[in-house]
């Protein structure tokens, strides 16, 4: 095994399988401004596990239809395009870490539960900010994935890290770099430039605690308050909970308008339980 | 008169499982949540708006 630092991270990385080139081009293709549809949709078909779980999505009984539905273009219908842009690009990336013997105690659904948190927050956000609210959403489902990285090429190691964060009551981040020596944040861009994701999702990895930095722009700040706000909502309600701390300069660059707040935080509640329930059921 | 200890502790005071269950007290959940320090007023701001939500959901 490399060595616990950023330079073994990355080498093992290279050890990893890559995003295979449908799912790459469905993630560039889903968080365009203008999509297209029909290309998105042949996508899907040419992936055979993303393609079982539109079809599987279409058939749950969030749907309640009285038959089956068989065909990936009617099963698009039902899901809408928004529906088979968040299912698509999630299922593109959820697969890609499976658990392991050496991770049982990694809480995978409590990691993809907070990562749908901070994407719903995102992307009903986006609407207020006039930013693309499917690139909004892919960004928050994706901002921690450096953890998964880190958990992955690291079992050890970052047991110890969650065990040191638990006895000390710190931010993920702190307890990564006292034990590792690096964070998840810094692991999420090794990823993001290992599977050649767009540099705006990059850079919403890498910089989602740093958004005074010079390539931080307006969506990663929206992830960061979106990050904020999944927390302070206690979207997943989990024990060891903690709001990280808020960086005034996001908040501020945004401008965000608040008004009807507690509208918008029922919406997000009712639209995270929504896509859970989509996403993470067996 | 013995001083109280203000020190921080470097561990919390009560294991997080247990202020979990105070997920039926609004104030108290948040309060709990928004442990870590926080600078500047937006902080306050969101707090209370969630608050505010907790207390008294949309119809």
């Amino acid at each position: 095994m490399s060595a616990t630092t950023l330079e073994g991270l990355r080498k093992q990385l290279n050890g990893l399988p890559s995003l295979s080139a449908v799912r790459t081009e469905l993630l560039r293709c889903v968080t365009q401004d203008d999509v297209d549809l029909s290309k998105v949709t042949r996508l899907v078909a040419a992936d055979p596990v993303i393609a079982a779980k539109v079809l599987r999505i279409a058939n749950s009984s969030f749907f309640g239809l009285p038959c089956q539905v068989d065909s990936l273009t009617q099963a698009v219908t039902l899901l809408g395009f928004s529906g088979l842009q968040s299912v698509a690009l999630a299922s593109a990336v959820m697969d890609a870490f499976t658990s392991s013997a050496d991770t049982t105690w990694f809480d995978h659904e409590g990691f993809w539960r907070h990562g749908i948190a901070t994407a719903t927050c995102a992307q009903l956000l986006a609407d207020r900010v006039a930013l693309n609210g499917t690139l909004a959403f892919t960004a928050g489902l994706l901002h921690d994935l450096g953890r998964l990285a880190m958990v992955t090429c690291y079992p050890k190691a970052y047991r110890a890290a969650f065990d040191y964060r638990l006895a000390h009551d710190l931010p993920w981040r702190d307890a990564e770099a006292h034990v590792l020596g690096f964070d998840h944040c810094q692991a999420g861009g090794l990823l993001a430039d290992h599977w050649r994701l767009p540099s705006s999702i990059g850079h919403s990895m890498a910089l989602h605690h740093d958004t005074g930095h010079p390539q931080a722009g307006a969506l990663v700040q929206l992830v960061h308050v979106a990050d904020v706000l999944a927390h302070a909502l206690d979207l997943t309600g989990a024990d060891d909970e903690m709001v990280p701390t808020l960086q005034a300069n996001a908040w501020d660059a945004l401008a965000i308008d608040w008004g009807d707040s507690s509208a918008l935080f029922a919406a997000i509640e009712e639209r995270y339980q929504r896509t859970c329930d989509s996403l993470l059921s067996p | 008169m013995t001083q109280p200890n203000l020190a921080v502790p470097s561990t919390p005071p009560c294991p997080a499982r247990v202020l979990a269950s105070l997920g039926t007290a609004p104030q108290a959940r948040l309060d709990w949540l928004f442990r870590l320090p926080q600078a500047g007023q937006a902080a306050q701001d969101l707090k209370a708006m969630v608050l505010r939500y907790r207390q008294v959901p949309p119809k």
